[in-house]
This record gives C-alpha cells, structure tokens and sequence, in this order.
C-alpha cells in the first residue's frame, strides 16, 4: 500500500472505530491462496489484519462481508475468534471490500504445532479447551438473524452431504470408482442425525492459532453454515488432518480430551460410534477437495507443482476411507 | 538400444543429490519448493520401477463387475456402484483396496506402511 492508501486507510479506520488513528504500515501475510491477509500497525489502536479478496479469488466460499458477519455471531456465542473490529464496503479505501480484526498471536501451522514440545506435554488441554468452543458454536440454531445468506438443510444434513459431493464428483472429467464405492457406502450406512445447528465447516489443526500451548483465536469462517454438529467433530478427528501424528484429536491431543471438553460445555453426550462415520465422510471432502485442486494444474488453469502433488494425495486418501470403513466392519 | 545410465537411474541419483547436498543447505520457501521437487520425483522414479499393478488390478475390478464384455469400463463402473447395482460385492470391494493399497504405494509409501507394520 503506499501512503495515500495508508492515509485513506487511517481515515476510515478513524471513523469506525471513534478515534483518531495513524496506520504506520502495513504488509502482507503469507499463506491463504483465496484471501489476502495484511498486518496493520498502528499508533493507538494497536495491530489489526485486514483480511479482503486475493486478486484470483476463487468464488466457492461465503464473501468478505457474510464471514465478518459468521465471525461476529461466533464471537457473541462465546466462541474464541480474532475480535472483528469494522467491515468497509466503501470501494474508495482500498479498492475492495475488506474487513479488520484484531491480530492474535502465535501460529496456525500444523506441521508446526503437532511438533512442538509444548503441545507434546500439554495437547489434551488444548484438545480440551477446542472441544469446549465447538461446543460454544454448536449452540448456535436456526434461524438467526443475519444468517439468511446460509444455506438451509435440504434433506438432513448427511444426505446433503452425499449429494454435493456426487454433485462435484459429475463436475470431474475422470471416473472415480473407488469413492464412488465409498460414498456408497456412507449412503446406506448413514444415521440421520436430528441436531442442525452452525458448524465451522472447517474446524481443524491449521485453522487455529496457538501461543505457547494456549489456543488464542480460531479462524477461516468461510465455509460456516448450518449442518449436523458431528460433522466438525468427525472433520478434526480425521486421520487427514493429524499432520502425521498419532494423537487423534487433530494431531495435538487424544479424542477422549477433545470430547470430554465438548461435552462439558454441552452437556451432551457424544456418540463415540458415530463419529468414525463422519470421519470418513471428511476424508471423502478431502479427497473431492484435492482432486478439484489437482484438475486446475492439469487443466492448464493454474500450473502448480503445489496443486499438482495435492492432487496425487488421492491416493493415501482413499487408503485411508478404505481403511476405516474395514475398520468400521462397513467396507462392504 | 537405449542409453545408459537408464531413466530409473538417472532419477535416483538425481533424486539422492537434491536430498543430500542440496535441501540441507536451503531454507523457507526454497527448501519448501525443494521438497515437494523430491516428492514428486520420488514418485515417478517409483511408478518406472513398479511395472503395472495398478493396470492389472484395474483390469480385474471390470472383469470382475463386467466379466468378459470389453465394452464396459470405469465410467459404468462408477454408475454402477453408485446405484446400488454393485452392493455387496465382497470381491469387487477386496479388488479396490488392493488398487487403494497399490496406488498409495506409488504415492506415499509411508502412508501405505502405516497400515502393514
């Protein structure tokens, strides 16, 4: 940004948050490929991100304004996020729309995090401590104000599930048999569940940020929406996202931690036997995810050695479904 | 008559040279871009070697749904199986672990171990 942006920017930072404010800089954060993330130093108001659309942006996910918004709801729920400080539709500032929080410290990255020595002694408190803002979240029913943008649930939230990934399976050029095989089996095995409530959609190792040991906010709220709680459940558990470790709570904790701090704040019980279910499930959105991802390097849309290796993940992916549906007695 | 050293060996000490006098010596975003260099090397220096399982599993899964009719393939197999027309088939199922197993081999050797040791 140069100094009329930052000027611009101080302006009407100024304004919505009732005070005068000097940005003194602001610089790019690595990482999100869909978002652009910036560091904003201030003199009074402290460090801020302001998080807008990265140049390419891929239009899968909710918008800058509707994820301020999720964020906001989380926020009121009890839900530790990055505290949203103002949204600015006014494309004069900066060009697009943007929104501002406050910075949290730490760090997201997984590989990271199941690695730290710190974690290694203490991760069933953070498990713990995750399970209780999920728990947080999933108190939040439809409808709400504010939340008209969501989507509803159509059938019940599985059935919706097995349907959009057949939906974008049909979208790829290549046959795919073996999950073909596999969300077949999700669909004759499933148990409806009777609870919709917001989930985050992406609630896993890498999408919360951690400060020696302590969890200091959880973000990317784009793909929030109503559906069945076990599905975040399910989603931290899976194998995918342990990075490598074996502690199954997302790699940084054990499940029975991560359950324990959900059902204490829930106070429900969690239905051990139906989370492997929705594991394979989120194994299974790994796998459409990847293959998406691998189809825009073959199909010359974006060359990436990245997206092309992302691809090739298919491979320990359904492994893995394979696997825990043999496990699960339910392979055939 | 080909040229030696032959592909295969060509890419394992191409490989070995990036991993050991190369990565160790890079950082951030090189060595990031480095590694997954290796990655995908590793992988196709491991489908030269490995002949072709996964054709041959491929071919049975077919044989096994279609039996001798030549004029299916993956795309009827995949509609198959999503209407149901393939349920309960404990041989079909066993036929796509093997395939699951043999591609996550070639893929991620290390994944496909954790299952066996």
């Amino acid at each position: 940004m140069d100094d009329t942006a930052l000027k611009q920017l101080s302006d009407w930072l100024g304004q919505a948050l009732g005070q005068q404010v000097t940005v003194t800089a602001a610089g790019k954060l690595t990482g999100g490929a869909i978002q652009e993330n910036w560091l904003i130093t201030t003199d009074v108001a402290g460090d801020l991100v302001l998080r807008t659309d990265a140049p390419s942006g891929v239009a899968t996910s909710h918008s800058r304004e509707q994820e301020f918004t999720l964020l906001k709801v989380a926020q009121e729920a009890g839900v530790t996020v990055p505290e949203p400080l103002a949204f600015c539709s006014d494309l004069a500032v900066i060009g697009k729309p943007f929104a501002v929080m406050r910075r949290i410290g730490g760090t997201a990255l997984g590989h990271r995090l199941v690695r730290d020595p710190v974690i290694a002694e203490t991760g069933d408190r953070l498990a713990e401590d995750l399970g209780r803002e999920l728990a947080r979240l999933h108190r939040i029913k439809p409808p709400q104000s504010g939340l008209d943008f969501l989507t509803p649930v159509q059938d019940h939230p599985a059935a919706d599930r097995i349907a959009l990934y057949r939906r974008y399976l049909d979208e790829l050029p290549e046959p795919q048999p073996v999950l073909e095989w596999v969300i077949r089996r999700l669909e004759q095995t499933v148990k409806p569940g009777n609870d919709v409530c917001l989930i985050h959609c992406d609630f896993r190792t890498g999408n919360y940020m951690v400060e020696d040991g302590r969890l200091t906010g959880i973000l990317d709220w784009e793909f929030a929406g109503w559906g069945d709680p076990y599905e975040d459940i399910g989603w931290f558990c899976a194998r995918c996202w342990r990075f490598g470790s074996d502690r199954e709570a997302g790699g940084i904790g054990s499940r029975e931690a991560f359950f324990r701090g959900y059902e204490s704040e829930s106070g429900k019980q969690i239905a051990r036997d139906s989370v492997p279910w929705w594991e394979v499930m989120a194994t299974v959105r790994w796998a459409v995810i990847a293959l998406q991802q691998g189809m825009r390097h073959i199909s010359g849309e974006e060359p990436s050695l990245e997206l092309a290796l992302t691809g090739r993940r298919i491979g320990e992916l359904e492994l893995d479904m394979l696997m825990q549906l043999e496990s699960m007695g339910e392979l055939v | 008559m080909k040229a030696r050293p032959a592909g295969h060996d060509l890419l394992t000490i191409a490989l070995e040279t990036l991993e050991t006098a190369l990565i160790p010596t890079l950082s951030g975003a090189d060595r990031y871009n480095a590694l997954m260099i290796a990655n995908a090397l590793g992988i196709v220096r491991r489908e030269i070697g490995a002949g072709d399982d996964t054709e041959m599993l491929s071919g049975k899964i077919l044989g096994a749904a279609y039996g001798e009719d030549r004029g299916r393939g993956f795309s009827d197999l995949a509609a198959d199986i999503r209407a149901g027309r393939l349920d309960g088939r404990t041989d079909i199922a066993g036929l796509i672990l093997s395939l699951a197993q043999t591609r996550c081999r070639l893929s991620n050797p290390k994944a496909a171990s954790a299952y066996t040791s």
